[in-house]
């Protein structure tokens, strides 16, 4: 038989009391009960009078479901999927902003020969450029 | 969604989990604090009491039982993490090199009594008394907890000499414990 923890069996030594003591009050009568309480100095009255102040509580606002660990944690996924989203979306965006525009855009063609009217600009001084097939006989 | 308890039977689940929290605690003032954490934490939603499958009263001291208990964890954890801190000062520092360190963990822990070598000296405590070494020994044998009906069973002693057997481990524990504090 596969044993216990350790720390488990001190555990139960140290709880074994409130088993104890959970099985005698369990089998009392509520007349025991209260005469048992009477013996260790708690008035009945005061014990009646904080059970009905709980029992307000509880009649203010009646046990309900336990929406404090089910329903934020699906409402945690959603947002979480959302932000996921909006960032994802933002990347996106962003993108061609932040990669340089050498990396992002390809390498220009080399630039085309300039035409003979553009050469004729270029050389002002009224010789011929050298490139120009207007000047080759 | 769990029933809403009527008055009579708040009243009745009140008394009988303070006769409960009395009886363990022997402190009015830690018995009120536990019962009502154990109250709160129903109307809080924590815990859902359901009329068709247990008396209120019953679900009260189960709740304060398990108020109690966690309190009691809580503090032996404190206890291990000071006697973590006191290895960290005491002995982290000062061993010269690893094996150092391995050797003055070792002994530490052993004086600090890790879980295992507390039980043996639990059990070397124990002396004469058959009934409680037989529970100690059902109790380290087993893969769940028990309660004292079960290692009645379990070891063939009846359960008021079992309840006895348990009371006397737990009075020979916070002893030794004390000891070593």
């Amino acid at each position: 038989m596969p044993k216990r923890n350790p720390e488990d069996v001190l555990k139960d030594i140290e709880d074994a009391d409130l088993d104890e003591e959970m099985d005698r009050v369990l089998a009392m009568t509520p007349q025991q009960r209260r005469a048992e309480l009477e013996a260790a100095g708690i008035d009945p009255a005061e014990v009646h009078a904080k059970a009905d102040a709980l029992y307000e509580k509880m009649r203010a606002k009646p046990p309900g479901p336990i929406p404090l660990r089910t329903q934020p944690n699906r409402a945690r996924v959603v947002i979480l999927v959302a932000a996921v989203a909006a960032i994802a979306a933002l990347v996106v965006a962003l993108m061609p902003r932040l990669v340089p525009n050498d990396v992002a855009t390809p390498a220009p063609n080399p630039p085309p020969p300039p035409s003979a009217s553009a050469s004729d600009a270029i050389a002002g001084d009224g010789s011929a450029p050298a490139h120009s097939s207007r000047g080759a006989p | 969604m769990g029933d809403t308890p009527t008055k009579d039977e708040v009243r009745a689940g009140y008394q009988a989990a303070m006769a409960f929290a009395m009886a363990v605690t022997k402190s009015k003032a830690r018995a009120e604090e536990a019962v009502q954490q154990a109250f709160e934490s129903l109307y809080a939603g924590v815990r859902e009491w359901r009329r068709a499958k247990v008396a209120f009263d019953v679900f009260a001291i189960g709740a304060t039982r398990s108020i109690i208990s966690n309190e009691r964890k809580a503090k032996r954890e404190e206890r291990a993490s000071k006697a973590a801190e006191i290895f960290q000062a005491d002995v982290g520092t000062q061993a010269a090199s690893a094996e150092d360190r391995t050797l003055a963990h070792a002994e530490e822990v052993q004086r600090l009594g890790g879980a295992g070598s507390e039980l043996d000296a639990l059990d070397a405590s124990i002396g004469d008394h058959e009934d409680a070494r037989e529970v100690l020994r059902c109790r380290r044998g087993t893969d769940e907890p028990l309660k004292a009906a079960e290692i009645a069973r379990c070891t063939g002693i009846p359960v008021g000499r079992v309840y006895r057997a348990n009371e006397l481990l737990s009075d020979h524990l916070k002893k030794l414990r004390a000891r070593r504090e």
